[in-house]
């Protein structure tokens, strides 16, 4: 058996963290959640992710300043994929050098199809 | 040449007198009511008159002490006007003859305005009738004209000013007729000018002098009518009719009113429609300034106003997403598991039913503040007043608010039961929205205290937090709509809450207003009305 994929959730809503840890544990992922780019900075020292879902908007250090300082502290990386409502999903992907985005609310299927393919 | 002119009705040519008895008045000939006057003037001038002296050798000569000129009559007149004719001859004779006229004209008419002004010194006169006096009898001394005022003359110092006499032995048609030259226009232009000038000095008002009929030009006598420039025309139409068909207009020379007037009153015309132009240029370009200040003003407030709502829909939007995401998540997640024959666990069934629930009211809640915001803005926020308990509503909110958090204290101070006049249901949506931003904003837990009690003829509750407050710079938007003081630290929401719970209570006739202790947090105050009809 192989070690399962670590996957780093870094969202504000309590909700949506509570709903992809639920189902990508379903899917045998191993989840990791923050409520905020601070925090995500703090887990990937002891649990370097395989896959980061990011949120942009959140309190105390947003996802542009995550994305940045990761960047700046991590070799290698992580691909980034951008979960937002926000109406400039795709341009704040680029901004962050995502490797995708997904428009919330967005399809279940769509994200594991998704997940699927950057990490297997 | 008739004898007679037919004269018309209220115009009488000026009448043709006895010669003048020697003791009476001599050098003049004017209406009855002004003959002492004249008198006295004319005693003034003659013995002015009689101090002349000749000094060839010195060559002056000095008329009580004041330098005279003697100039032959003929130089200014017939050979004067022939003189300019020809040296103006290329310009055709009319335009010859403007020139000749306008240069006499202008030359006598101010000499005439000097001459009063300097008698009028010399006499220490004051009233208008009394300074025109001086002038016929010293004309006739100089000896341009004897003067013959008609009785039907008006000379008032205002614009009903009108004067019609007559110069016989007028130095200008008398050279002429020596000449023996008849003319087809007359001829005494200086004489105009000059008495013209006297009577614009002594009345104080710009008078002008045409001369109707000339001797020159076959006229009965040399007869003048003056007036201001803007009547003149109107005196001169009138004594036309009036000596219509009489055999006067055969002989009636071509009248001309001396250009120096027309001209003087197309300047002021002129000037003064320059002026008016001017002004109502300035008053259209102040005008244009203040609305185009106010265009640029209301376009920036559009502008402003396009900003504001594109980033209220765009946070609207977000905000209304984030539910619908993990509503649309679990609902997902649960069908996935159905369609793999896999029954869903107890716990991710309620977890995720609990979240749908949630999350549906919190939806819910969202568009109930955009249904209250459209409701408002269109005026259509109906309350239901009704005398109620607060302390209930008070209560709830306080509970339900607190069963969300588990960092917060929330106290209620408030007696067993407090009335005031109130929509329940709307007073209840300002007490949680107040409860639940006290939690919103004091992130790391603490106590919030709520109070009520009575505030003369109102209801006071209080809401204090512990919390972050608001900095100074955004105190005074937070009650602004879609204003989100926090909006750099992502607490969510759409700026609406505040807002709304204002409005409420002002349509209440209430009053809602933030405090800021010294030690940090916020006070939120809340005054409703006891009663109906109650004063705020």
């Amino acid at each position: 058996m192989t070690t399962p994929r670590r996957v780093l959730v870094v969202d504000d809503d309590a909700s949506i963290r509570q709903f992809l840890q639920m189902v990508l544990a379903d899917r045998g992922y191993d989840v990791v959640t923050a409520e905020h780019g601070q925090q995500a900075l703090e887990a990937i020292q002891h649990s370097p992710p395989d896959l980061v879902l990011l949120d942009m908007r959140m309190p105390v250090m947003d996802g542009w300043a995550f994305a940045a300082a990761y960047r700046e502290r991590h070799e290698p990386r992580a691909p980034v994929v951008v979960l937002t409502a926000a109406r400039d999903a795709a341009q704040y992907a680029g901004e962050v050098q995502a490797a995708a985005f997904l428009a919330k609310p967005f399809d279940l299927k769509s994200l594991l199809r998704l997940i699927a393919e950057i990490i297997g | 040449m008739p004898k007679a002119v037919s004269k018309p009705r209220g115009m009488r040519a000026p009448a043709r007198r006895a010669a003048p008895k020697p003791s009476s008045l001599r050098t003049v000939r004017v209406p009855a009511p002004i003959e002492p006057l004249f008198l006295k003037a004319q005693d003034y001038v003659s013995r002015y008159f009689s101090k002349k002296v000749e000094n060839p050798e010195l060559g002056t000569i000095s008329i009580s002490g004041e330098r005279y000129i003697l100039l032959r009559a003929a130089s200014m007149s017939v050979e004067f006007f022939d003189l300019v004719t020809s040296l103006y001859q290329d310009k055709g004779e009319g335009e010859a003859r403007n020139v000749a006229s306008n240069l006499l004209f202008d030359m006598a008419h101010a000499i005439g305005k000097a001459d009063a002004k300097a008698f009028h010194g010399k006499m220490g006169v004051t009233e208008p009738i009394e300074k025109l006096s001086a002038g016929p009898i010293h004309f006739s001394f100089s000896g341009w004209a004897f003067v013959d005022i008609s009785p039907e003359s008006h000379p008032t110092p205002d614009n009903d000013y009108f004067l019609i006499y007559d110069h016989p032995s007028s130095f200008e048609s008398d050279t002429w007729l020596r000449r023996g030259r008849k003319t087809a226009f007359p001829v005494c232009i200086m004489n105009a000018g000059y008495s013209s000038g006297w009577c614009e000095e002594s009345f104080g008002l710009p008078l002008v002098a045409v001369e109707i009929e000339c001797l020159a030009a076959g006229g009965a006598h040399c007869r003048f009518i003056m007036a201001p420039p803007s009547r003149i025309e109107e005196h001169l139409a009138r004594y036309k009719r009036a000596h219509a068909g009489t055999g006067a207009r055969r002989k009636a020379s071509p009248v001309s009113i001396p250009e120096f007037f027309q001209r003087k009153r197309l300047e002021d015309e002129l000037r003064r429609s320059h002026d008016s132009l001017e002004s109502r240029v300035r008053e259209r370009t102040a005008a244009l300034t203040e609305s185009n200040e106010l265009l640029r003003k209301e376009v920036a407030e559009r502008k402003r106003a396009e900003e504001v709502r594109d980033e209220f829909l765009s946070v609207a939007a977000h905000e209304l997403k984030t539910p619908l995401t993990s509503l649309r998540g679990f609902a997902q997640l649960l069908l996935g598991q159905m369609a793999d024959n896999r029954t869903p666990t107890l716990e991710h069934l309620e977890m995720a039913l609990g979240a749908i629930d949630r999350q549906s009211e919190k939806l819910a809640r969202l568009v109930t503040q955009l249904l209250d915001i459209s409701r408002l803005q269109a005026g259509q926020l109906v309350l239901e007043r009704k005398l109620t308990d607060v302390v209930p509503l008070l209560r709830g909110a306080v509970e339900n608010a607190g069963a969300t958090t588990k960092r917060h204290t929330i106290t209620l101070l408030a007696p067993t039961s407090a009335e005031a006049f109130v929509d329940p249901l709307r007073l209840e949506q300002v007490l949680t929205n107040l409860v639940d931003n006290a939690i919103k904003y004091s992130p790391d837990g603490g106590l919030i205290e709520v109070s009520a009690g009575r505030d003369g003829e109102r209801l006071r509750i209080d809401v204090v937090d512990h919390g972050i407050g608001v900095p100074t710079a955004h105190r005074e938007r937070i009650f602004d709509r879609f204003y989100q003081a926090h909006v750099e630290r992502r607490f969510g929401g759409m700026g609406l809450g505040l807002y709304i719970s204002r409005q409420i209570v002002e349509l209440h006739g209430g009053q809602l207003k933030a405090d800021y202790p010294p030690e940090g947090g916020t006070l939120m105050t809340l005054r409703v009305p006891l009663r109906r009809g109650a004063r705020r």
